[in-house]
């Protein structure tokens, strides 16, 4: 490396930068609309948030009295482990769920995309949770599993099937009601991965398959050594939008058990809720934001450096 | 022979079909009957009876039309703003290389983590600081529709930005020779090009804005004639007993210009518009 | 292009302020309530007209609300944008208060009249600090609601008068039968039952709640209703995972307490709480009225409050199960007479209303969890009662 091709670099960087300086000015008519929404309705109330987490606002007045770490360690030593419990709750829902709405996901996926008739049917009624407002699918969970004879699961598996010895009272029991808290969850994501999956189908030639297929090869070999493998780009995306996303549940909880019993169903985005607006404490629920974004963060973090170091670049 | 080898097949998906929209079987089913606050017992998989009496009630007794009439403006509107800031501030971030621009993409990035939760109140704040009067954009349906136009930017820019910075650099270099600047890149070869990922997230924006609850409860939720259909639904539950007939036959409207839409654009910009990058990225 | 979407967008905004300021020399004021199906079109089609006949200066925008009232009403305090006046929980009226959201009454001109008309027990819920910041609007109290075959069965004709005689004949005629229900733990569910079994919550002035909570008297009170519960007797919907009672009060339950709202029919009937050791309890409900410290038309919402609080507005709510807290309708004949309202406005005498502070929904929280653990998870009653009740002191001295 001589002098000169060192001072020629910097000479470039320098034109570069200039360059981008530039364009700094046709790039602002197309971005600045967003930009300035973005501030607006986005980066301000992040750091509106960043604030209120480390005071005790009284909304009325409008004061903001700066408390330092207090919302922080109320939280952290509040009995009944509230916040244990929900963050629990909630890496317990990522790790339930994402497998499942990958894997079916998946499945439906090629089930659809192997039809020749039919697709539009199918494709529809495997999206249609996805369509549906979760205050509506929330609502109708809540009916079929209503405790006792009324609900529609309990009638089907003690009355119909028998295969429960007793009714079970799904929503008022921790473990029962996280099940059902899963199971809306899994319903209404996986039709959201099928057609993600369905459009990383697209992608796969057709030649690959018939190539394999001369070889002898069968079906099952074809999904495993062809379809997965050039779906993993596709598997990463649904991940780590199910795991953040698990990290935002809300209306699950909210519309079946309000926590109940003892915060044992509660999760973060739910406890926010209620300390902010049932119980007005606005600087803690600003405070679970924080937790939860810190958590989300290093969640993100850590799934990069483990899924996509795995195989080499998943891209 | 052939034909006998899908039989399983076939069998395999008409039931996880029916399992898997036996929910929806079931409001429809029990849209049909009439509760009087009563849930019955043993619940009615079948309907006993077909009537239409719940949804005649939702139609004429309730605020249903004009939620409806109120949930099409809102979506509406904000798909197409939606549509338009995102895919201009996509190719900004796509195509020119301006000082910063990583900087500010990286923050975008950012508030995707943060959960969009605790932000109503500085958010109600904004929106009620526009405009001239007391309460600003609140209850109002500009209101709503700027906040779901603002919300949504960093994620949608980031979905069209993958999908724009993948298309080839060619193309607008050819538009640059003619004379032409960023503008006429824009509408005359990126967006035609881009038109699969935008309709992709024309649709998923129609859909989010369509089901979307908290944010219109808290915007509109006191200004009786502005609701939207999930906050009209919403309130149909009693305060100590409701008639859920009504709910479901209320949800089962709601929820048809949805499907509709779906069923017809499914194929064409929904798979394909997806298929085209970001997810592949 | 950008410029001309935000200027139509500024157009657009700019039509909306102005209709929604255009009615001149009238003043439109928003109520928000949560009237149910049956309240909501006798406020909107009787109520309303009436008093805009009256006051043809003042127009009244009525909302409907939800569930989640509370919530709207602390972004509405949040922000300042509220309605001027609303109808409010009467657990939530001082916590409103405490935040500064809603106006002290007591200066208003035509208060001192309407103090002395609404009942006392309802008005208290009002106090926050020595001032008024609403007033009753209507009030309620569960009552039982009895299924008259069932109770034919167990052997009695109507109600029973005693809890002991009820509880021996269900476990001598139905035994595990589960003849008596109630939904949950919460405070509005179990108080009713811890006050008939003689359990104390606080002392007289809701200061202090160890020494009572986990006294002899409360501790047996929770053990009896945990006796009668192992007895086969009486089930918790919530944590046996039995049918809910307006469900079930139609087939399997004899008895369950309910309020005013609950549809009566040809054989289920309310009646009186039976007694258990000479005394019955109940718990009061209902809600306030309240005026917002952001309104800007505080006067004519007051008038608004006063019609809503006049004897023909009463009267005209009654109709569909609405009790008013007047003290001149207690004796009207469209109470005395009617077989419903006689036996609510008799069981509200011994209703007992719910710690009032602004802490209401922590102190819930506190009791629902002890709960749980007693009946759900087997804790100890007695040390159970005595952490809550050191918590409950906490929330109480806040």
């Amino acid at each position: 490396m001589s002098v000169r091709t060192d001072a020629f670099l910097l000479r470039e960087r320098k034109a570069l930068r200039k360059k981008r300086l530039r364009n700094i000015r046709p790039a602002s008519f197309f971005v600045l609309p967003g930009l300035i929404l973005a501030c607006v309705f986005v980066l301000y109330p992040m750091f509106f948030n960043i604030r209120i987490s480390f005071s005790n606002y009284q909304i009325v007045q409008r004061n903001i009295i700066f408390t330092g770490l207090d919302n922080y360690i109320a939280l952290f030593t509040e009995r009944g482990d509230r916040l244990f419990l929900a963050m629990r709750n909630n890496f317990l829902y990522a790790v339930v769920t994402t497998p499942f709405i990958i894997l079916f996901g998946l499945l439906f996926a090629v089930m659809v995309n192997s039809l020749k008739r039919g697709g539009v049917f199918f494709r529809t009624c495997f999206y249609l949770p996805v369509i549906t407002s979760w205050v509506i699918v929330g609502n109708v969970f809540a009916y079929m599993f209503n405790a006792g004879q009324a609900g529609l699961m309990n009638y089907l598996l003690k009355d119909v099937l028998g295969l429960l010895p007793a009714y079970v009272p799904w929503l008022q029991r921790t473990w029962t009601a996280n099940l059902v808290i899963w199971l809306l969850g899994i319903w209404k994501n996986i039709g959201w991965s099928m057609i993600i999956y369905l459009a990383g189908l697209q992608g796969i030639s057709n030649d690959l398959y018939e190539a394999s297929s001369i070889e002898g090869a069968n079906k099952f070999q074809q999904f495993w050594k062809i379809t997965f493998p050039l779906l993993k780009s596709t598997t990463f995306y649904v991940l780590v939008n199910m795991v953040i996303g698990a990290f935002n549940v809300f209306i699950q909880v909210y519309m079946l058990t309000g926590g109940n019993p003892r915060g044992t169903t509660s999760v973060l985005q739910y406890l926010l809720y209620d300390k902010a607006f049932n119980l007005f404490e606005f600087g803690q629920g600003a405070a679970i934001g924080m937790i939860t974004a810190i958590l989300i963060l290093v969640t993100t973090v850590v799934l990069n450096k483990v899924f996509r170091t795995e195989g080499g670049k998943a891209e | 022979m052939k034909i006998l080898k899908r039989v399983p097949f076939w069998i395999i998906l008409m039931i996880t079909v029916v399992i898997f929209i036996t929910p929806f079987l079931f409001m429809v089913s029990n849209s049909f009957e009439e509760f009087s606050y009563v849930l019955p017992t043993p619940p009615r998989i079948l309907p006993s009876r077909i009537s239409f009496e719940a949804y005649e009630h939702v139609l004429t007794q309730s605020v249903l039309p004009r939620a409806a009439f109120n949930s099409v403006v809102i979506t509406l509107c904000t798909a197409f703003f939606t549509v338009l800031v995102s895919s201009l501030s996509a190719y900004g971030f796509a195509r020119i290389d301006f000082l910063g621009r990583e900087v500010l993409f990286k923050i975008y990035l950012a508030t995707l983590m943060l959960p969009g939760f605790l932000n109503i109140i500085p958010q109600f704040l904004v929106l009620q600081g526009i405009g001239t009067s007391e309460t600003g954009l609140i209850g109002t349906k500009p209101g709503l529709i700027l906040l779901y136009v603002g919300t949504g930017i960093c994620g949608n820019t980031f979905f069209l930005r993958g999908h724009m910075a993948a298309l080839p650099k060619e193309l607008e270099e050819a538009v640059l020779i003619d004379g032409g600047g960023h503008f006429t890149t824009f509408f005359k070869v990126m967006l035609p090009l881009a038109l699969p990922s935008i309709s992709t997230l024309a649709i998923f924006c129609l859909q989010g804005t369509w089901e979307e609850f908290f944010s219109a409860k808290v915007i509109l939720g006191g200004v009786q004639n502005n609701i939207t259909l999930p906050v009209m639904i919403q309130s149909l539950k009693g305060a100590h007993a409701t008639r859920w007939e009504w709910i479901f036959a209320a949800s089962i409207l709601a929820q048809i210009p949805m499907i509709l839409l779906f069923a017809a654009f499914q194929k064409r910009f929904v798979v394909s518009g997806l298929a085209e990058g970001s997810v592949k990225a | 292009m950008k410029k001309l979407f935000s200027l139509l967008l500024a157009l657009a905004m700019l039509i909306s302020l102005c209709a929604a300021a255009g009615a001149e020399g009238v003043t439109t004021i928003t109520f928000w309530h949560t009237y149910g199906d049956q309240e909501t079109p006798i406020l909107d089609e009787v109520l309303i007209p009436m008093f805009e006949a009256a006051n043809p200066d003042i127009k009244v925008d009525a909302v409907r609300q939800s569930g989640d009232f509370n919530q709207m009403v602390v972004t509405a305090l949040g922000t300042g944008v509220v309605p001027d006046i609303a109808r409010v929980d009467i657990t939530k009226t001082s916590a409103y208060a405490k935040l500064g959201g809603i106006i002290a009454m007591d200066e208003l001109d035509g208060f001192a009249a309407l103090k002395d008309a609404v009942l006392e027990g309802p008005l208290s819920t009002n106090v926050w600090n020595g001032h008024y910041y609403g007033l009753p609007l209507n009030t309620n109290c569960k009552a039982a609601v009895i299924n008259l075959e069932q109770m034919k069965a167990l052997g009695f004709d109507g109600a029973p008068a005693t809890m002991e005689e009820f509880i021996a004949a269900c476990k001598e005629k139905a035994p595990g039968e589960f003849k008596l229900n109630v939904s949950g733990v919460g405070d509005w569910d179990l108080y009713p039952y811890f006050w008939l079994f003689g359990g104390v919550l606080t002392d007289e002035g809701f200061t202090k709640a160890s020494g009572y909570l986990d006294s002899e008297a409360s501790v047996n009170a929770i053990k009896a209703i945990l006796q009668m519960h192992d007895d086969g007797v009486f089930t918790i919907r919530d944590v046996d995972g039995t049918p809910d009672a307006w469900d079930g009060i139609n087939s399997q339950y004899a008895m369950f307490f309910e309020g005013p709202w609950y549809p009566f029919s040809e054989g289920i009937v309310p009646a009186q709480i039976p007694t258990y050791n000479g005394i019955t309890a109940s718990v009061v409900g209902g809600e306030n009225i309240v005026i917002f410290e952001g309104s800007k038309n505080k006067e004519a919402a007051f008038r608004f409050l006063q019609f809503m609080l006049s004897e023909e507005a009463q009267l005209e709510l009654l109709k569909v199960g609405v009790i008013p807290t007047l003290k001149s309708l207690v004796e009207n004949e469209a109470v005395t007479a009617d077989p419903k309202w006689s036996v609510y406005m008799k069981q509200l005498e011994s209703a007992k209303s719910r710690i009032p502070t602004p802490q209401a929904s922590t102190v819930e929280q506190l009791w629902s969890d002890a709960m749980n653990m007693i009946f759900l998870e087997g804790a100890d009653v007695q040390e159970t009662l005595t952490n809550t009740a050191a918590e409950i002191d906490i929330e109480l001295a806040k």
